[in-house]
């Protein structure tokens, strides 16, 4: 178990190394003077010396980038020329956002589609089981841009269960109001999943439950209910997982949609903003922190097949 | 085992050892025996104790770590690859899991005829009438079965299409590995049946790989019996069941089960299950389970002796005739 | 033979049980198991009957595909109920199984009647440690608090033969051998102490030392537990030494039932005897030729017309072929019965063909 950990953690270390050679290069490599095609033709000579300096501009390219990642590691990612922000501390104010957005996202999907595969799974083609499978075909058909809206339309501007947009409460303020500020675009995220999510645990629950060990647990006299959780969910879980792995890069690039147009002020609406105002730096510093961030991610989804079926961790 | 020159194939002190991690399995360890033209050598002995990786390493299917395999004058052990594919074709092997080491989506004459295709040497109408004819020797109608899948085939119709493929060559030497294990008491005997017909039809030698007892002594001319790598005991078929000089092989024997219900044998049953490989025991490999064992038998290995015509035995003490007549009789 | 005092109709002519005094445990009447497949019915099981004395072991043998397993799992009523239709009747300790609520049979299984299935590393759940797979009946059961059970569970094991219980009972299915887990599998079923065990090819696939073990802690538990057994095979060696009755299945029936030492000894069916001739013995002599039975088994989805062995069978006549043999009993023995227009002449030519086959 732990030369396996060992092993995949030293890929994991190379993965990152290869993100962070990617991500310096995003600014380092960009065509003509960088000063220029940074700070725009029209900023002060100042300016441009103070970033050749702290770019290291002049110094050979390795150099540079050790410089660089020397920097990053101690959380210095620079500093924005546009609102002067130091990159990290805007990251630190935008990620918990969306970390609380994505983890909100996942818990309603998961709540939403484990029970849902268990009872469809126990009778195929059943009344519940088409039902869950028709409703499932007619999410995919809708992206979160226009479930967004759609959603926004329905439960804001009629019903007013949930509020529009720009209207995001932080945390520390109040725990409801956060909470009830990001339920719609956490439901809008959590929709995409669930049909994943569904679909993929549905279909192993059902091969799962033809196993013999199923037929020897009914043998035994425990109930459905029981065998369905104990028995068919943990060794059905495993493409679940995968999935989930795949979904991360696709949650993030949904959930920072959302952000956008809810006026959600995590990473993802950083970002637009950014990328409108060529905030170089800043897209550079939240391309790498969301790079590491999946990368991690993926990591602990791995670890965590090995807790969910014992066979694969063997040596 | 000293060498003899009329044997067709002869293993002298094969050696194969796997990795594991950062383990070595030992799966055969200085196993030496000749197989005579024309005779069937059976080989028992229970699961993981080397049977299978024994008759891939003849094969050269997995290359030996020691030892040498001289098959019919020639020595296969460390024989270049395009040498060693033409000395192979004089040697088949079949496995035992009919349905899977076919390719299903094939046709059985497609599955037959693969052989010859593969070396050119027979097409047309001469390669068509070998393959109908080894059909048929196998005991399926060509008509019937030529263009189906090997699919559609059951588990002994497959054993025959797989026979038939490792016949088409005219291999003078056949290893059956467990062949009849997966199949039903009916089918089992029609394909030990044909077996034998088709070894005096075509001169075939045969070493026959197997865990049931019953079937290997109904098919070999000698036995040997292997444990934990090694050979325990090797001699003519109906001695090594009357008479079993190696503790193991009397336990072994004990232990079958014997389709009557009056059974006088006196039953010593083994107890727990083989070592493991990766980490065998000093001195005589069985010594933990042997109920004979002394402390000599931790010390050094016995070697394989023979300790009458044809009969051999690797124990330091050895079941005798007498003292023993009643363990195996029935 | 006398069998006072069941609440069941019972025609003692039909269900004879060999010297096990009063009523039986188990009584199958005429059950049939079809399952719904593409190709029309599959007449899996079609018209068993037989009964079961309390502590007698029933060895049933056949070839792959002739009904051992769904006859054992629809004896349960186990079969999940879309596609298959079951009829007949199964009474177990005076209760009816056939068609009973999933709740009452829920209270059976596990609890009175358990089984121990053929392939222990299919058997067994690949995700979930061994203790808590012994230890989910009991508490179920036997109402056990978690602490009880996982005594219990330990004293198990080591009732079945298993070195170092308390690491094994943390273990998961993968690290133990073959051997090892047809012994947790064993431990599962016995775990409440059940009246029937049903065992389906408890022995096949491992090796001849350890098949030799597990039978002989079945034969053993079976004593101590004062329990029935039914011992599913499709090897004669299996029950040949340990069953008490044994029954002959092809295509779905039982085509011969008798004490064991009849079935061997005075067999009365073509097909028992070609099965009995088929099966290589440690006892001949090497190179002895085996009477292979020719062909295959039916195919069960085109129904049968006759006696199912009759394409077969050496001893096959016109009628065969047209009508099928009821299961009759031997005329010197009530409780030897057997489906067969034209039986074997019985003990004398068939004992002088055994010894005629070891000399
Ligand atoms: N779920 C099912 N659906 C359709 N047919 C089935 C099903 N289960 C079993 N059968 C059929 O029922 C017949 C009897 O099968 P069963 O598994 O009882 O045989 P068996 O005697 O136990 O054989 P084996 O020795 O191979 O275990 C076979 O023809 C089989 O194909
Ligand atoms: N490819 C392999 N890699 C590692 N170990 C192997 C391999 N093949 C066989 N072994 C090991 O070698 C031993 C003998 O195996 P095998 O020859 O298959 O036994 P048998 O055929 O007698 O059952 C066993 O311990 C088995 O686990
Ligand atoms: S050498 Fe010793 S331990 Fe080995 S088989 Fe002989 S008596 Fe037993
Ligand atoms: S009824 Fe006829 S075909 Fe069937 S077993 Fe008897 S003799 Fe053979
Ligand atoms: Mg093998
Ligand atoms: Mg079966």
């Amino acid at each position: 178990m732990a030369r396996y950990l060992l092993r995949r953690f030293l890929t994991l270390l190379g993965i990152l190394f290869a993100i962070s050679v990617g991500a310096f290069l995003l600014v380092h490599l960009l065509p003509g003077d960088p000063t220029v095609t940074i700070l725009g033709p029209n900023d002060t000579a100042h300016n441009r010396a103070v970033l050749m300096a702290q770019l290291g501009l002049n110094q050979p390219l390795w150099h540079q980038y050790l410089t660089w990642m020397s920097n990053v590691l101690q959380g210095n990612l620079g500093q924005s020329f546009v609102t002067h922000q130091s990159v990290s501390s805007a990251l630190s104010h935008a990620f918990p956002i969306d970390l609380e957005l994505i983890i909100m996202s996942q818990v309603i999907a998961l709540v939403i589609a484990i029970p849902l595969a268990l009872a469809s799974a126990r009778r195929p083609n059943g009344h519940l089981d088409r039902a869950s499978t028709t409703a499932s075909f007619a999410l995919l058909a809708l992206p979160p841009f226009i479930l967004v809206v759609l959603l926004v339309l329905i439960f804001s501007v009629h019903f007013h269960v949930f509020p529009g947009p720009s209207s995001y409460v932080p945390l520390s303020q109040n725990v409801v109001s956060n909470l009830h500020s990001l339920a719609l675009p956490a439901i809008v995220l959590a929709l995409g999943s669930v049909v994943i999510y569904f679909r993929v645990l549905r279909a192993d629950l059902i091969a799962t439950l033809q196993e013999e060990f199923i037929t020897v647990a009914r043998s035994k006299g425990l109930s459905d209910r029981y065998i369905m959780w104990r028995h068919a969910l943990r060794p059905s879980s495993i493409s679940l997982l995968a999935s989930a792995g795949l979904n991360i890069s696709s949650l993030v690039a949904g959930a920072f949609v959302v952000e956008f147009l809810l006026a959600i002020p995590g990473l993802g609406f950083e970002l637009v903003n950014s990328i409108q105002q060529v905030d170089y730096l800043m897209v550079q510093g939240i391309a790498l922190f969301v790079a590491v961030v999946v990368v991690v991610l993926n990591f602990i989804l791995d670890f965590l097949f090995s807790v969910i079926d014992p066979r694969i961790a063997r040596d | 085992m000293s060498h003899s020159d009329d044997a067709l194939l002869s293993v002298q002190g094969l050696e194969v050892t796997f990795k594991k991690g950062r383990h070595g399995v030992q799966a055969v360890s200085g196993v030496s025996f000749d197989v005579f033209e024309g005779e069937t050598l059976g080989l028992v002995g229970e699961s993981g104790c080397g049977k299978t990786t024994t008759g891939r390493s003849i094969m050269q299917l997995v290359t030996p770590t020691g030892g040498r395999v001289v098959f019919d004058g020639q020595e296969l052990t460390g024989l270049r690859r395009k040498d060693l594919r033409r000395a192979r074709t004089g040697m088949q092997m079949v496995f035992q899991d009919p349905i899977s080491s076919l390719n299903p989506r094939r046709k059985v004459f497609d599955i037959v005829a693969e052989p010859l295709d593969i070396w050119g040497t027979q097409t047309g109408a001469q390669r068509t009438s070998t393959v109908r004819t080894m059909l048929d020797a196998v005991g399926l109608d060509p008509d019937a079965v030529s263009d189906r899948y090997a699919r559609e085939c059951s588990g002994g119709q497959c054993q025959r299409v797989s026979i038939a493929r490792s016949l088409v060559m005219r291999p003078k030497l056949l290893i059956c590995d467990e062949i009849v294990s997966a199949l039903d008491v009916s089918v089992q005997a029609q394909i030990l049946n044909l077996l034998e017909d088709l070894k005096a039809q075509y001169n075939l030698t045969v070493v026959f790989i197997a865990h049931d007892l019953a079937v290997v002594k109904n098919v070999s001319d000698r036995v040997a019996v292997m444990y934990l790598g090694r050979l325990c005991e090797v001699a003519p078929a109906d001695d090594l069941y009357s008479s079993p000089a190696h503790p193991y092989t009397a336990d072994l024997l004990s232990a079958a089960l014997d389709a009557s219900p009056i059974s006088t044998r006196e039953r010593i049953v083994l107890t727990g299950e083989p070592p493991s490989a990766i980490d065998p025991p000093s001195g005589c490999r069985f010594r933990t389970r042997c109920p004979s064992a002394q402390r000599a038998c931790a010390e050094g290995a016995p070697a394989l002796i023979e300790i009458a015509p044809r009969h051999s035995v690797a124990c330091h003490f050895p079941l005798t005739r007498s003292g023993e007549g009643t363990r195996s009789s029935t | 033979m006398t069998q006072g005092g069941i609440e069941v109709d019972l025609d003692v002519e039909r269900f004879p049980v060999a010297g096990f005094g009063a009523a039986p445990l188990l009584v199958v009447d005429d059950l049939h198991t079809t399952f719904t497949t593409p190709r029309g019915p599959l007449r899996a099981v079609d018209g068993v009957s037989f009964s079961l004395g309390h502590n007698e072991t029933l060895g049933i043998v056949g070839e792959s595909g002739s009904g051992k397993t769904v006859l054992s799992r629809s004896i349960m009523s186990l079969l999940p109920r879309a596609d298959v239709e079951q009829t007949g009747s199964v009474v177990f300790d005076g209760r009816e199984m056939v068609g009973a609520p999933a709740k009452e049979l829920r209270a059976l299984w596990g609890a009175k009647i358990a089984m121990v299935f053929q392939d222990p590393m299919a058997a067994l759940n690949p995700v979930v440690r061994i203790g808590r797979q012994i230890t989910e009946s009991l508490r179920l059961h036997l109402d056990l608090d978690r602490r009880e059970a996982t005594a219990q569970a330990l004293s198990l094991l080591g009732q079945v033969g298993i070195a170092s219980p308390e690491i094994r009972i943390r273990s998961y299915p993968h690290q133990l051998s073959g051997g090892m887990r047809q012994r947790v599998m064993i431990a599962i079923a016995l775990a409440c102490s059940p009246r029937l065990l049903l065992a389906d090819e408890p022995t096949t696939g491992l090796d001849v030392t350890v098949q030799a073990q597990i039978l002989d802690l079945l034969v053993e538990m079976q004593a101590e537990r004062n329990m029935a057994v039914i011992l599913v095979t499709h090897d004669l060696g299996v029950v040949a030494t340990r069953a008490d009755r044994i029954a002959v299945m092809y295509a779905g029936r039982i085509v011969e039932i008798a004490a064991t030492e009849r079935i061997f000894g005075d067999t009365a069916m073509p097909y028992t005897r070609a099965l009995l001739e088929s099966t290589p013995r440690i006892s001949n002599a090497s190179h002895t030729r085996l009477a292979a039975i020719d062909g295959r088994p039916p195919d069960l989805s085109v129904p049968i017309t006759g006696c199912a062995f009759s394409e077969r069978c050496p001893s096959a006549t016109e009628r065969c072929g047209i009508e099928a043999p009821p299961l009759t009993s031997a005329r010197d023995d009530p409780t030897h019965l057997f489906a067969c227009w034209n039986p074997l002449p019985g003990a004398l030519r068939v004992r002088s063909a055994s010894k005629g086959a070891s000399s």
